[in-house]
């Protein structure tokens, strides 16, 4: 089973921007709003302290909105497209292997989730790694695993010997 | 497949963030806010007293009551002239930005007259201070520039309910610096009929000084 094609950087792009849009359009609307309603202030009649507070209170909502849009979705999509792309160019290797351990899950610096994947192969140990967005790879320790690696990204698989559950 | 966040790692990584936000966006509208409500240059009328003291709770109710409405703002110093950083404080605030100045007689030079207060006819002075209005030495060549508001003589003074003109010195005995003048800036823009004007919150407010009867 092949975890990547050529046609995923474009379609990464294409999510990057609708995420932009997500992330920046209510904020820059909200913001609108509150500087509508600075036209709005009396002077006179005390309304000012109102305005402040709403415009305060919608202003980090909206902003808080932008950061959970932009760091939960949007940098993760980047960080994804350019090792995507990394991987697509990189030059590939065929391991074959018995898979020791898939526990172990880490995110990277931009919110990137990945697991690695522990293979015996030739009585040594070696990791490869595999991104937790993508289709969970249908094999388990114990395994026997023909993987194409590229980058130390598993960019294929197929399971040539699947050990029974006892 | 875009998988759910797991939303206590996601805050424990990025909170920094959210209170980055929070920080900016308290402080940008606070500044904004600072801004647009502050009153405007017309709309502030800056009472400077180089007096011994002022009760400025007292002065406020007194004052408060009878600025115009459209002054703001009343903002009401004081700064004793015997302070050694009196004369900077002045050169470098005050006089730039007072509207009305108590000062000591020293301040009747002619050229620093010139240079700082508004010169008024007598005719003006009487009209707005009245008929028992003195200008002492605060006129140079036929035009007032202040108007006494405190004689040394007598030890009678405007508006004593809160101006203290007086100091103790080191005996224990009540001192003045000397007479004391009420002036104009003539860069205030609160001249009213002196400037052609319709802002006349200077006046109003001198004149109120000049009238308070003390209790």
């Amino acid at each position: 089973m092949t975890l990547y094609d050529e046609n995923m950087p474009s379609a990464y792009s294409a999510k990057i921007k609708k995420g932009f849009l997500i992330c920046f359009l209510p904020l820059g609307f909200s913001l609108l709003i509150c500087v509508g309603l600075c036209f709005l202030i009396d002077k006179d009649n005390g309304n000012a302290t109102l305005i402040h507070v709403i415009n305060v209170i919608v202003t980090v909502l909206s902003g808080w909105l932008s950061i959970t849009e932009l760091f939960g979705y949007v940098l993760p999509c980047v960080r994804r497209r350019k090792i995507t792309e990394k991987i697509l160019s990189s030059e590939r290797k065929q391991v074959r292997g018995k898979v020791v351990s898939t526990d172990n899950s880490f995110t990277l610096r931009e919110g990137l989730t990945v697991t690695e994947i522990q293979t015996e192969i030739d009585g040594k140990i070696f990791s490869f790694y595999y991104d937790n967005a993508l289709i969970k790879p249908q094999f388990s320790v114990g395994d026997v695993v023909k993987m194409t690696i590229a980058d130390n990204f598993v960019f294929a698989y197929e399971v040539e010997d699947h050990e029974e559950e006892n | 497949m875009k998988k759910k966040i797991d939303l206590l790692a996601f805050l424990g990584r990025n909170w920094f963030y959210y209170v980055l936000w929070l920080i900016i966006a308290v402080f940008a509208w606070e500044w904004v806010f600072a801004y647009l409500t502050k009153p405007k240059e017309e709309e502030s009328v800056y009472l400077f007293f180089g007096v011994e003291n002022v009760l400025t709770d007292e002065a406020h109710s007194a004052l408060d009551s009878k600025k115009p409405e459209y002054v703001r703002n009343l903002d009401i110093t004081f700064y004793s002239t015997r302070s050694d950083s009196f004369d900077v404080l002045f050169a470098t605030r005050i006089q730039t930005e007072a509207d009305v100045f108590v000062l000591p007689e020293e301040y009747c030079e002619p050229s620093a007259m010139r240079y700082l207060f508004y010169p008024m006819d007598l005719s003006e002075v009487k009209e707005i201070f009245g008929e028992d209005a003195e200008c002492g030495a605060a006129v140079c060549e036929d035009k007032a520039y202040g108007v006494k508001i405190y004689d040394k003589e007598t030890g009678e003074g405007k508006a004593a309910n809160y101006l203290t003109y007086t100091y103790l010195d080191e005996n224990g005995e009540k001192k003045a610096v000397g007479d004391y003048y009420l002036f104009f800036n003539k860069k205030s823009l609160h001249l009213g009929k002196l400037s052609k004007s319709e802002l006349d919150g200077a006046l109003v407010l001198a004149s109120a000084i000049w009238n308070d009867k003390a209790e």
